[in-house]
């Protein structure tokens, strides 16, 4: 039973960590004012234009 | 020869050593990190592991390789420790409780080595080698990884957030580095006098016709990664106090340096990985401005404390070991616990109030003077960020480090891992001294009783591992809760590291300007110092008075 909480235990850590990771970058790939990094340079073409549609 | 001269002439030639190391071993690293080509042997090992090492990893999938490398590792390691009795060399010796497999478990992946067990007592052959010895290669391995994708996502520019493989870095540090260096290093120790055997208890009659039980093993295998990456966990239960772990005052000097030569080391390889050896020495001349400082302090409080015992001894002689001395113990408390070592050559808990506070304070800062193998690195270029920041206040620039633009998302994340440690660390301390488990194992009551408690926390939230001698830390309560503040200490400032590094390469590299902060002068080495004490430091500043410093005055 003691192993079972511990696995547990640990599991959740790791999980919570890994979905914290997610998270920010999530936020990170946000566009924001201040990113840069954020706006779209490639070009795209008719046929983007037609899957985005 | 004087004490003191005999303190200056060590400490010198430590520096001498030092001096003359860096900067090869800091090319060698930089190569590491940044070679294109693998060795044979090391392609044999991605086949192993089933991994594509030329992949370049956006930071959260190497952020994730890191997570799940290490939650096998927890778990293998957990399962070695229950299944002790099961195991060949186990010396009779009973599996680890849950709760302290637990611990050891999380303590020797996050390189904080931990050790709420006496080893010659409790670990036979099997799971000091392969579980905890093994650890203590890659937890090491896994933090350098870190602090070099931190480095190329500085020095790339519009990469995506790819700042390297973590397969790659892990597999190259552990054969390229770690394996030829611990072998050497070994050999050398066992010249000195250093224990490596596979006996288990040795009884013998000594010449006053008393009969000893001595412990053998595979000690000094296991000594040189325990100090060359950082780890800190012993074989005997005395650390590096005890003869057949630390022989003489050569091997002293030697732990201490091996303690310090990666970490500096690592500041050497930023600057070469970056294309600016400047920078690189600038965070290794911060780094090296703190220690001494942490050195002088601690050598200082111990050699001229006042009271008669001390008087009569010519210093705080009390939980040292003779064979070393005031100066030597000094010397090593306070490299050992400014580096995220943790491994001891005298009794933390009889350091002085003022040594003790010292002690914890190195600690405090966030394992940053020099600090961890990579943890040392990376902290300490998280602080220049904020130093970067504030002086970009100061004179209404937007910041930038490296040509990087230190904008709102990156000073959050900066700000997130500068909290991180100190909530860990202060949030366990008041969980601790609330639960009636938390105060059961203490020894001492008031200020001496809080500082017991104040350095376990913060032992564990910092990855450092040592401990003051006065808590039984082998409960359920400790054995989880400090299990618990190592693992997030160490995980959670490792993801918003590499979510900045992440950032950085997916920015460009501006070109510096005339507004821009030289980060290469001595005045930004000043400034840095500064917030590494200031900022980092204070937030401790209240536990403190209520503990070392009320302990001092009293």
């Amino acid at each position: 039973m003691a192993d079972l909480i511990y696995l547990l235990i640990t599991l959740a850590s790791f999980a919570l960590l890994a979905l914290l990771a997610g998270a920010i970058d999530r936020r990170l790939h946000d566009p924001g004012e201040d990113d840069e990094s954020s706006v779209d340079t490639t070009t795209r073409t008719s046929a983007d234009e037609a899957v985005t549609r | 020869m004087s004490p003191v001269v005999a303190a200056i002439l060590q400490i010198l030639l430590l520096v001498a050593a030092l001096g003359v190391t860096i900067p090869f071993l800091g090319r060698y690293l930089a190569w590491i990190f940044t070679s294109r080509r693998h060795l044979a042997v090391e392609r044999v090992a991605y086949r192993v592991l089933r991994v594509d090492a030329d992949a370049d990893q956006h930071w959260k999938s190497y952020a994730m390789s890191a997570l799940g490398f290490s939650l096998a590792g927890v778990l293998l390691l957990y399962a070695i420790e229950r299944l002790q009795s099961h195991l060949p060399l186990s010396l009779g010796f009973a599996g680890f409780p849950a709760a302290g497999a637990f611990n050891t478990a999380v303590s020797f992946v996050t390189n904080t080595n931990w050790q709420w067990y006496s080893g010659e007592s409790a670990a036979g052959h099997t799971l000091q080698m392969a579980g905890l010895t093994v650890q203590m290669f890659l937890s090491g391995a896994v933090g350098m990884g870190v602090a070099a994708a931190f480095a190329r996502g500085m020095a790339r520019s519009r990469r995506g957030g790819r700042v390297g493989n973590f397969w790659a870095d892990l597999v190259r540090v552990v054969l390229r580095l770690a394996l030829p260096v611990s072998t050497v290093g070994a050999v050398v120790f066992v010249a000195f006098g250093m224990v490596q055997n596979f006996h288990g208890d040795w009884a013998m009659t000594t010449l006053g016709d008393a009969h000893q039980v001595l412990t053998g093993g595979p000690v000094a295998s296991q000594e040189l990664i325990k100090e060359l990456f950082n780890n800190g966990g012993g074989f005997y239960n005395a650390n590096s106090a005890h003869p057949f772990e630390n022989p003489d005052s050569f091997t002293n000097l030697m732990e201490v340096y091996l303690e310090l030569v990666i970490p500096f080391a690592m500041a050497w390889a930023f600057g070469l990985i970056v294309r600016d050896r400047r920078q690189g020495g600038a965070i290794l001349a911060t780094m090296g401005s703190l220690w001494a400082l942490g050195v002088g302090l601690l050598t200082w409080a111990e050699m001229s404390h006042v009271g008669q015992a001390v008087k009569l001894a010519g210093s705080a002689m009390e939980g040292k070991e003779t064979r070393f001395g005031t100066a030597a113990s000094a010397l090593f408390a306070a490299s050992t616990t400014s580096t995220s070592t943790g491994a001891v050559d005298a009794m933390h808990d009889s350091l002085t109030a003022p040594g003790g506070g010292i002690a914890m304070f190195d600690m405090m800062l966030g394992e940053v003077s020099p600090g961890g193998v990579g943890s040392g690195l990376y902290g300490m270029l998280m602080l220049a960020v904020v130093t970067v920041f504030l002086c970009g206040l100061m004179v209404g620039r937007t910041p930038e480090y490296l040509g990087k633009k230190i904008g709102q998302r990156e000073i959050v994340l900066v700000a997130l891992y500068i909290l991180a440690t100190p909530m860990l660390v202060l949030v366990g301390l008041a969980i601790a001294i609330r639960a009636p488990a938390g105060l059961a194992g203490l020894e001492a009551s008031g200020p001496h009783g809080l500082s017991e408690i104040l350095y376990a926390v913060t032992s564990a939230g910092n990855n450092n591992g040592s401990a003051f001698g006065g808590l039984t830390a082998g409960t359920t309560f400790w054995n989880t809760l400090l299990g618990l503040i190592m693992l997030f200490g160490r995980f959670l400032p490792m993801v918003l590291v590499l979510a900045l590094a992440g950032r950085f390469a997916t920015t460009r590299v501006l070109p510096a300007g005339a507004g821009t902060l030289p980060t290469h002068k001595p005045l930004f080495v000043i400034l840095l110092v500064g917030v590494a004490v200031v900022v980092v430091g204070l937030t401790y500043v209240p536990a403190l008075t209520l503990g070392p410093i009320v302990e001092s005055l009293s």
